[in-house]
């Protein structure tokens, strides 16, 4: 029996500790936002947050986050309105939107650490979602907006 | 070449006989509409307006990234004058009203949507906002040409106004219309103006529900081990190890491999790792990359040596050559069935419901009336989501557990047992006089298509008792006259007289359709040797391929317009420029690709597209999905392909079948031009002419000509 903090709240997991992250989420807590893809950390659509830093939960055993904090996409913002959750709509971004949760998880901590992201910044940050649809180009653009959005909203907090 | 049942029974010769006919005559019985809503006006399958004035749209076509859920809306709020964002939608289920009439089946493929749907959809709307006028005029007693309907609202000319669901009651009891007048163009307010994505919302928060994300109580998961070799079989299996993992449930054999039920897909995963089989070999398909390519040049030696040789003085010949290709969707394959006693629930992403009905009724034993296919968004399909397989696997299974099934290929299952897109040879011969080339010969050696499609629909096209000589009969047919395989050869450029044929041959290894299909790799071909043609006759490789585009057609003025656009010829230094056209489902695209040398090999910098849609219904999500076309394009071109070892896929998964990544992607510029007033297909536009507008770069750079797919210098 663990206790894992889940969008700040504790639910109790009682299973496997070696089961990755992806699976309790999606299977016993019914967070079905965040995607299985490929089961190796090698495409991003799991990704979610660990103490704010993007992690594969594919790849992530549940036994390894006690006293840990997971950010899902459900719980990004509350009303679907964070700065990049608008931008991606602004920049029509999403198409199929199976890898989007993992994109937009990756963005928020790139942005978290990185306000102003130049276009290198996040090609390395992001090099690790994988999108079919080939959307890459609008979440480039899409995360530039973010970051434009969120310095104008809090412009004490930007950097040099 | 239209896919429809008629054609396959047509060209297999069998549409006179008096079995066949029998079946193709057959009509549907009345269908109810779907998701009826108790009050509403429904004078067709697609649309509702309930007494409240909510307008609901049924969502017939798979959304799977094309943006078609948000065109759909569009056209039935231009025709009832309201915003689309007003517009509420489900995913509908089968029902005979949305076939997809160039397919004869409830079908999203083929780029084919907006062009089957742009006016019937449209005319299903005009019926409605014909029934709600009518209603009006009859309860004010005015002439309906007084009448107008505007954002949820009828008025007349004279200040009277009153909510559209107040006429729904008697709406509802008007004889439907048989012929409705469209709004005109000029009076557009939606249709080419509206841009924004109405699934965006749900795609950012994580509350789309595709159908891996299916909720059903008291769910197992399964995952099936398969042959790694194909044409291979189960021989025997020790599954005393795996019955032992943790949250096991069962382990059984079906036809596709063998079964592991487990409380998750984890638990089932791990133990599926402790399964022992051995498995059978079938020699036919004793295959490699390397005996397929041997055996694709030995027919074409043969084809070869039968046909006449090019004996003028000026001829020019090249041989071309590209691998198979996964879809690897991002949303791996996958399908949940419940089975009650007299109804049977699937959830599955899918491309085509009515396959997936036909498929789960007939493994079954049901009818398929008692089969509910669930609506979901698709994460992603490119052709591959058209098969049933996954929902067979959940309904065999689900069978036999006697509890709800949901079967999960791992990515390692997706890339490994397809079906790909084919490895196809192609040799091609010019004969030229100076700068214009007097004829041609293309020579494609592929696997039919359609020969390895029916299979994989069958329940859906014919019936069970259709005998098994009958159905070979009807494949061969289909593979004698499958052209799928040669689009793309064609379609654009006058190459004096034209002599376009394919050597069929099936190396055994499981192929489908992938998105622009024969284009993928015949424009690739074309495109590289009209460029080959061009350097050998000493021209200029765009005013050759203007000589040889009719003047003033749509694919001249595009190659025209990127010529311009992307400032051909005046690139900084080290930066080379290629360029390619191709006409596909009544689109057509030029591009220009720049490519700079780097290390051992070449970076791709910037794609400028233009395409001629013939006219657009969102402007920018036609862009979003010509930048799609794009990348996957591009992926096919520089960084992915499976190969064949030993019988097996030799790739597994994203680590080594490589997809390309958001740092790999170069910049691109695309532009619209509407040359018409009904829209083409743009969903597979722009995919083929990125690999040789590329190749065409790096010939210009390098001096080497890349006549093989993935392109490495």
């Amino acid at each position: 029996m663990l206790e894992l903090i889940v969008n700040g709240e504790v639910h109790r997991f009682d299973g496997d500790p070696d089961m990755p992250l992806l699976w309790a989420l999606r299977e016993d807590l019914k967070l079905t936002g965040t995607k299985f893809g490929c089961g190796i950390g090698a495409c991003g659509a799991c990704t979610v947050q660990v103490d704010g830093v993007a992690v594969r939960s594919c790849v992530l055993p549940v036994g390894r986050l006690v006293g840990k904090s997971v950010t899902t996409i459900e719980a990004l913002s509350k009303r679907g309105d964070h700065a990049l959750q608008r931008a991606w709509g602004e920049a029509n971004v999403p198409q199929c939107g199976y890898c989007q949760s993992g994109q937009l998880m990756s963005a928020a901590a790139l942005l978290a650490v990185n306000p102003n992201p130049t276009d290198e910044d996040i090609d390395s940050a992001m090099a690790g979602n994988i999108c079919r649809c080939g959307t890459y180009q609008r979440i480039r653009q899409a995360i530039h907006m973010a970051a434009a959005q969120m310095a104008l909203a809090m412009p004490e907090e930007v950097g040099p | 070449v239209k896919l429809t049942r008629r054609t396959f029974l047509a060209s297999a010769g069998v549409i006179g006989s008096g079995l066949v006919l029998g079946f193709y005559l057959l009509r549907e019985e009345e269908v109810p509409y779907p998701h009826k809503i108790p009050e509403a006006l429904q004078p067709n399958a697609f649309l509702q307006v309930t007494p409240e004035g909510r307008i609901v749209l049924q969502i017939h076509k798979t959304e799977m990234g094309q943006g078609i859920l948000t065109g759909l809306v569009t056209l039935v709020a231009e025709e009832l004058n309201v915003p689309p964002q007003s517009i509420e939608t489900q995913f509908a289920g089968v029902h005979p009203e949305f076939l997809n009439p160039e397919f004869d089946m409830q079908i999203t493929n083929a780029s084919s949507s907006m062009i089957t749907c742009y006016l019937p959809v449209r005319e299903a709307a005009a019926a409605v906002r014909t029934l709600l006028l009518q209603a009006a005029a009859e309860t004010w007693g005015v002439g309906v040409a007084s009448l107008h309907m505007l954002d949820g609202l009828v008025t007349d000319g004279e200040g009277r106004r009153a909510p559209i669901g107040e006429f729904v009651g008697l709406a509802a009891t008007l004889p439907v219309p048989e012929k409705v007048t469209l709004k005109p163009r000029s009076e557009f307010r939606f249709i080419g103006q509206f841009e924004e994505r109405l699934d965006s919302a749900a795609k950012v928060d994580g509350s789309a529900v595709y159908g891996i994300d299916a909720n059903v109580p008291q769910a197992l998961t399964a995952v099936v081990v398969r042959c790694p070799h194909f044409g291979g079989r189960v021989e025997s299996f020790d599954a005393s190890a795996a019955r032992q993992a943790p949250g096991v449930v069962d382990v059984f054999e079906i036809e596709r491999g063998i079964a592991v039920l487990a409380d998750g897909y984890w638990h089932a995963r791990r133990a599926a790792d402790r399964l022992e089989v051995k498995w059978t070999a079938d020699q036919a398909t004793q295959q490699s990359s390397a005996t397929i390519d041997r055996e694709q040049t030995r027919l074409l030696d043969m084809r070869e040596a039968e046909d006449e040789p090019f004996s003028g003085e000026d001829v020019l010949r090249a041989e071309y050559m590209a691998p198979f290709q996964p879809h690897a969707c991002m949303e791996p394959m996958n399908a949940t069935v419940a089975i009650a006693d007299d109804s049977v629930d699937v959830w599955v992403s899918n491309q085509a419901p009515d396959i997936m009905r036909a498929s789960v009724a007939q493994v079954l034993g049901r009818r398929a009336d008692q089969v509910t296919v669930h609506g979901s968004f698709a994460g992603g399909g490119f052709g591959r989501r058209v098969y049933p397989f996954a929902a067979i696997e959940a309904a065999v299974i689900a069978e036999r557990a006697g509890r709800p099934v949901k079967v999960i290929w791992s990515r390692e299952d997706d890339i490994r047992n397809g079906p790909f897109r084919p490895a196809v040879k192609c040799r091609m011969q010019a004969e030229l006089g100076g700068k214009t080339v007097k004829r041609w010969r293309y020579r494609l050696c592929t696997p039919s298509l359609w020969a390895t499609l029916l299979p994989g629909i069958r329940a859906r096209l014919f019936p069970a008792w259709l005998p098994q000589f009958a159905f070979e009969r009807i494949v061969a047919g289909a593979a004698r006259d499958d052209t799928e395989n040669l689009e793309g050869t064609t379609d654009t450029y006058r190459l004096g007289e034209s002599d376009v044929d394919q050597v069929q041959w099936d190396p055994g290894i499981p192929v489908s359709m992938w998105r622009s299909v024969g284009h993928s790799f015949n424009s690739f071909f074309v495109e590289s040797f009209i460029d080959e043609m061009a350097h050998h006759a000493g021209d200029d490789v765009i005013e050759f391929r203007r000589r040889h585009l009719e003047p003033g057609s749509r694919a001249r003025i595009v190659l025209d317009r990127v010529v311009k656009t992307a400032d051909w010829g005046n690139t900084r230094p080290g930066v080379f420029q290629g360029v390619a056209v191709d006409a596909i489902k009544g689109a057509v695209c030029a591009q220009v690709a720049d490519v700079r040398l780097e290390g051992d090999g070449f970076v791709v910098e910037r794609i400028v597209c233009v395409v001629d849609p013939g006219m657009v219904v969102n402007p920018d999500i036609a862009k979003c999905v010509i930048e799609s076309c794009i990348v996957w394009g591009l992926t096919a071109a520089l960084v992915s392909q499976v190969t064949i070892d030993n019988r097996a896929v030799v790739q597994s998964n994203f680590h080594d079948f490589r997809v390309l990544r958001i740092n790999e992607t170069p910049r691109m510029e695309i532009h619209l031009i509407e040359s018409g007033d009904h829209p083409a297909g743009v969903g597979e536009c722009a995919v083929a002419p990125v690999a040789p507008a590329v190749a065409n770069a790096v010939f210009r750079a390098t001096g080497k000509r890349l006549r093989s797919l993935p392109l490495r210098l």
